[in-house]
């Protein structure tokens, strides 16, 4: 049920550069961290690329929820996403408060740990989904009919083969 | 010298049909490889990278039940490992033959049960030339290896090789579960095959044939190779391999839309206590059909299967569109008994297609526009199951024997 992709737009300008006497390490400045802008963007149609610095699009498949006595449609909020850095050559040092360093894999590929850097601080708003669900409250007549229909068809079934079978 | 001409032109027609339809599935094949490359949309259905990652793990020597999503037999895996070795497409290539095999079955079935070289050759070209099996091998899907192994196990029964039809059916029970539906049918086919032809019959004669030595060497054969193949496997892969194999498939109840009539009821009554005899309130008018329809038409084992099965998959807890491929590999050995006219079959052809579109209307709104179609979805769900209905019983109606095709032939 509506596919849904959800792009989420890193803007940031990863330079590992040589400047270790801010005091964060050989990772990044906390200058630079401090212009670290995320923001999430929910399309529907989702097969496109814009020429953004860096850009995260993780495809979401709005499925079932529990029905509700109402039907119609449920809310879904979709929490902000997380956002890690790691240079690529050396070790992420903990940076102090807002920021921590947390561990998760490397790559998509390589699952092995690595420490990154948890970004604190972003504003970004909560993004939520409106999902159809089912009415519950049509369960009697839903279960009367679909049993009525299922018991009338093997009945007309029943007719037909004991008609022209050969006992 | 007219008879070698007619054996040679039918010989073409046999063999250009054949080729004509592997020829179109290999430029489909080819087709997907190149719209995988180019397209957003993928052809190749995500099944078959789950039967590739498998395949993979399998050749490392790990349990493909590692790959999530993998609910087939280790033996699939095993099977497609020279997809990991050789190409990528040699499972849809392995498929694409078996869809051609499957057609090659068909004809010698149909010759078998009497019809010319050219109806045979008509009758299979609905299997060999109809898009939905096309779609379905050339995409990746694995159905075309069950076609071949249920109507093998059906041409070596009419050949009367009980060995290798119990080695067959024991392996195609093994690879899909819901074979077993034909199992009654044929245990009351074996014993019976001579009475049949006496033309007498009797409720007690049958159970006592039930007795006779095809009959048990099929059953411990056809049992052999089940067991065997089932208890290796959980040697190899333990748990995993039952439940993802068979179990998962047992009590499958998917709350996902599906073309299933009871998709609705059993999504709004998930969490409810009434979900087990609800379950069970379905599952009964299936299995009283299944074994009535076996009693009554076992005699016939090609109708006799076909009607077990569309009657499984029309009254199923879940039903999706593979599912149709199941029966529909059936059917060209249904339909040259039909009394039907052309413009009859295609009505109900037209029917089936309606009941198809109404559900899938719906359908797409759900799920790509997020539009609320639950309740469209269940009606088109019923209305489908009272076509298949109608379609069936039309079937049942208007079927003529084969015994009273060959009579009238021996009348004229």
């Amino acid at each position: 049920m509506l596919s849904l992709y959800f792009v989420v737009t890193v803007l940031c300008f990863i330079f590992c550069g040589a400047s270790q006497k801010d005091g964060v390490g050989c990772g990044f400045t906390s200058s630079w961290l401090e212009s670290v802008v995320l923001s999430v963007k929910l399309t529907k149609q989702g097969f496109h690329s814009p020429p953004e610095p860096l850009q995260a699009a993780v495809p979401v498949h709005g499925r079932y929820h529990k029905a509700s006595s109402s039907g119609g449609w449920e809310r879904v909020i979709i929490e902000p996403p997380r956002l890690l850095l790691r240079s690529e050559h050396c070790d992420t040092v903990d940076p102090g408060l807002p920021h921590r360093v947390v561990d998760a894999p490397c790559t998509s590929q390589n699952q092995s740990l690595c420490s990154w850097l948890e970004i604190h601080g972003l504003q970004v708003p909560n993004m939520s989904l409106e999902l159809p669900v089912g009415d519950s409250s049509l369960i009697i007549p839903v279960c009367a009919v679909t049993s009525l229909v299922s018991l009338l068809c093997s009945a007309f079934l029943f007719r037909a083969v004991w008609k022209h079978g050969i006992f | 010298m007219s008879r070698g001409n007619m054996f040679s032109s039918q010989l073409l027609k046999f063999g250009t049909l054949h080729s004509v339809a592997f020829v179109i599935r290999l430029c489909l094949v080819g087709f997907g490889i190149y719209q995988d490359k180019t397209m957003v949309v993928k052809y190749t259905d995500i099944d078959y990278h789950v039967f590739i990652d498998a395949s993979r793990l399998v050749t490392q020597g790990e349990s493909p039940y590692n790959r999530s999503t993998y609910r087939y037999t280790p033996l699939l895996a095993w099977m497609l490992s020279p997809s990991i070795y050789l190409t990528s497409h040699f499972g849809k290539l392995l498929f694409v033959i078996c869809d051609v095999l499957s057609g090659v079955l068909l004809y010698h079935i149909l010759t078998l049960r009497g019809l010319s070289s050219d109806a045979a050759c008509r009758f299979s070209a609905l299997w060999l030339l109809n898009p939905l099996p096309i779609g379905v091998s050339t995409r990746g899907n694995a159905e075309a290896l069950l076609a071949v192994l249920v109507l093998s196990t059906l041409l070596c029964l009419q050949l009367k090789r009980h060995f290798t039809a119990a080695f067959l059916y024991g392996l195609s029970v093994h690879m899909k579960i819901y074979t077993v539906i034909y199992a009654l049918p044929i245990a009351l086919f074996i014993p019976n095959h001579k009475e049949l032809k006496k033309n007498y019959r009797g409720v007690f004669r049958v159970i006592q044939n039930l007795f006779s030595k095809d009959l048990a060497l099929f059953a411990v054969v056809a049992g052999a190779v089940f067991l065997g193949l089932t208890l290796t496997f959980y040697c190899m892969y333990g748990w995993d391999f039952l439940q993802e194999t068979y179990f998962y498939h047992l009590t499958r109840r998917d709350i996902r839309h599906n073309f299933s009539p009871y998709f609705y009821m059993f999504y709004l009554t998930v969490e409810s206590e009434w979900s087990f005899v609800l379950g069970l309130v379905t599952f009964l008018p299936q299995v009283i059909l299944l074994l009535f329809t076996s009693l009554a038409f076992y005699a016939d084992l090609p109708l006799c299967c076909f009607l077990n099965t569309a009657l499984f998959v029309s009254f199923n807890k879940v039903c999706t569109s593979q599912y149709f491929l199941w029966y529909l590999c059936l059917m060209p050995l249904v339909l040259p008994h039909l009394r039907l006219t052309v413009k009859q079959g295609i009505g109900l052809l037209l029917l089936w297609f309606t009941g198809q579109g109404l559900w899938l209307a719906p359908a797409y709104y759900l799920e790509f526009e997020g539009r609320n179609t639950f309740v469209f979805i269940w009606f088109a769900g019923l209305l489908f199951l009272i076509i298949n209905t109608v379609i069936m019983v039309q079937i049942i109606n208007n079927y003529v024997p084969k015994r009273a095709v060959q009579q009238k032939k021996k009348m004229k």
